[in-house]
């Protein structure tokens, strides 16, 4: 029983480091002034407002390549966008459009407005995956 | 692997590709219907498009060109409608081309260039349409905001030195007056790029231009005043409950007047802008008259449904505010003229001048008849603004045929009507009002289509003999895309 239960722990354990590496990699940069930001969304209820994860790179024309490490596997969401003048957020103008590249993972798009979480929505297994996301 | 079996799997290879052929390249029925059709509609072949990238040419001229008449008349209007295949369901939906009508020296020369607005540049390199047209639904690309669907398709603004391609969801588009090479989107202010700027600003002789724009699932109405130096001199924002569609307005001293036609928004999945606006006849036609000083909204006031694309002038005299419009019954124009690009012309309910007197202190409406079937309304820069008396229209004869046929000048006075038939033979375009050396009147210039030797001519009439007909014309060897709007810039 003491054998079994040590098994029963370390798988426990083995659970709870259970991690996967999500690339990103964001395309249809036009210039190299700024960063990319990217949002990692596990919730429809925080989708665009509260990221559990972010991670940001220096712009250069043409991809970027982003690293999420150590994500649960599961599903996710992700908003990215080019902080081209570096002011640290996405521009818009005065009635919310945005006027920076941005993009959503699957490329998704919404009907006058941002996507969905579920529309945006992409699995990410144990042994871990690319996304491409093409800024728009 | 063996030459004979890599063979054998290209030519499998091929035989899938076949079977499962990208949407683009199969049949596409309003190319098909267009192809099938012109032959009994020869007019709708006036909408074939430009294959080529620019147009230029000398033009014959027959009469005298008046040597006085001296600079540039920019015009602009849809000019690619088919890419990989595929055709525009509507005639609003193709790329801008802007074009240039040379004045010196009596002679005559055109040239024209589309627009490489960054939808026309993405769009020529994929080799095939990426992003939704007016009336097409197409969402091979997702869109980051309203210039990326921008066409600048609508009208050529000569002002302050610069010359903008219009369209009425987006930004103006700068051009270089000289070669019309593009030099991009033309922002204002950071927090206004690729805000709705229409194509049909008003300049006041002051110098002063006038603008709007129109963002309809927010009822949202934009204001710009640009100034004579052609810096922002002030932008606001005004909330229109029910807005929709709004093409044009006039100016007066004290006000902006903007006719809303009654469209109920339906936001659906894939419904394109026309789509979304479904004619509700049982609502008003709603004038939104705006404080010119402050931008604020000063009365609405209403009237029975109508559809309004054009206005002309007006004016204000204390409470009372009196302009032209051109109003037809319904929306079956913006309609028929989908049917145009699958070479069909149904029935369109025509469009007249009336002339309207708000009083704004009773909200009420009063209506007179100026001409019946009218359209493209133009007074001289001068009016612009202030009372006028000459009314210069395109008529037609015939609701069954598209486009006009005519030119008329009106005295909004006294109702009286010089009018010139250019025949059923032509397509005839906005003509304009230039004012004579002499200060007194006006030369009319404008283009003409014919129809069956498919050329292209710059007419200039003048305003004391309309319908004397043309005292010049300036033919060109070819035909080019028709325009919706134009202005002239004096050398």
């Amino acid at each position: 029983m003491k054998l079994l239960s040590v098994f029963a722990a370390v798988l426990a354990v083995s659970n709870l480091v259970q991690a996967a590496d999500l690339n990103v990699e964001v395309a249809g940069l036009k210039q190299a002034k700024g960063k990319v930001f990217v949002a990692v969304y596990n919730r429809a209820e925080d989708f665009l407002k509260q990221p559990m994860r972010t991670a940001t790179v220096d712009a250069q024309p043409g991809t970027v390549k982003l690293l999420i490490a150590g994500l649960p596997p599961g599903d996710y969401a992700l908003s990215v966008f080019h902080d081209e003048n570096a002011n640290g957020k996405l521009d818009t103008n005065l009635i919310g459009m945005p006027v920076e590249p941005y993009g959503f993972s699957n490329d998704a798009a919404g009907n006058y407005g941002p996507p969905s979480f579920k529309q945006s929505l992409l699995h990410v297994p144990e042994a871990g995956t690319t996304a491409t996301v093409n800024l728009r | 692997m063996q030459r004979r079996d890599f063979l054998l799997g290209l030519a499998a290879g091929a035989g899938s590709a076949m079977l499962a052929l990208p949407a683009w390249v199969r049949a596409d029925e309003t190319r098909d219907g267009y192809l099938k059709n012109l032959p009994s509609q020869p007019r709708l072949a006036a909408l074939r498009g430009c294959a080529t990238d620019h147009l230029s040419g000398t033009a014959s001229i027959t009469g005298r060109w008046p040597a006085e008449i001296k600079g540039t008349f920019y015009r602009n209007g849809p000019a690619r409608f088919e890419l990989g295949g595929e055709r525009y369901q509507h005639w609003f939906d193709g790329d801008g081309m802007v074009h240039a009508w040379s004045i010196d020296a009596g002679q005559v020369r055109h040239t024209a260039r589309f627009v490489r607005t960054q939808k026309y540049v993405e769009e020529s390199a994929a080799g095939q349409f990426l992003y939704p047209a007016f009336a097409t639904d197409i969402m091979r690309r997702p869109v980051r905001n309203n210039d990326t669907v921008n066409t600048a398709n609508t009208n050529a603004v000569p002002h302050a030195g610069k010359l903008y391609a219009l369209w009425e969801g987006g930004s103006a588009t700068e051009l270089d007056p000289a070669s019309l090479a593009t030099q991009g989107i033309h922002t204002w202010r950071d927090d206004l790029a690729a805000l709705p700027f229409s194509a049909h600003p008003k300049i006041t002789p002051d110098g002063v231009l006038w603008n709007f724009g129109v963002v309809p699932g927010a009822n949202k109405l934009l204001l710009w005043r640009i100034d004579a130096d052609g810096s922002l001199g002030k932008f606001g924002m005004v909330q229109i409950p029910q807005l929709a569609m709004v093409h044009d307005f006039i100016v007066t001293a004290r006000y902006m007047v903007f006719l809303v036609p009654p469209f109920d928004l339906q936001s659906e999945p894939h419904a394109s802008y026309l789509q979304q606006h479904v004619w509700n006849g049982k609502r008003p036609l709603r004038a939104v008259v705006v404080n010119r000083n402050d931008f604020t909204v000063h009365r609405i006031l209403e009237m029975p449904a109508g559809m309004v694309f054009h206005l002309g002038n007006g004016w204000d005299e204390g409470d009372i505010l009196r302009f032209d419009a051109c109003i037809a019954a319904d929306d079956s124009t913006l309609q028929s003229l989908k049917g145009v690009m699958r070479g069909e012309y149904g029935h369109a309910s025509r469009a007249d001048s009336v002339l309207l007197t708000l009083d704004l202190k009773r909200g009420t409406v009063g209506s007179e008849m100026l001409l019946r079937g009218t359209e493209f309304p133009r007074v001289a820069s001068a009016d612009v603004g202030g009372r006028y008396r000459q009314l210069f229209v395109t008529t037609s004869h015939s609701t069954q045929e598209f486009g006009m046929s005519g030119v008329a000048c009106i005295d909004v006075d006294s109702g009286r009507t010089d009018r010139y038939e250019y025949g059923s033979d032509w397509i005839v375009e906005e003509h304009i009002p230039l004012p004579k050396a002499s200060a007194k009147g006006q030369w009319l210039v404008g283009v003409a289509y014919h129809v069956h030797q498919q050329q292209t001519m710059l007419a200039v009439f003048d305003d004391k003999q309309l319908s004397q007909g043309p005292v010049a014309r300036a033919r060109l060897p070819y035909a080019a895309p028709l325009c919706f709007h134009g202005n002239f810039l004096a050398a």
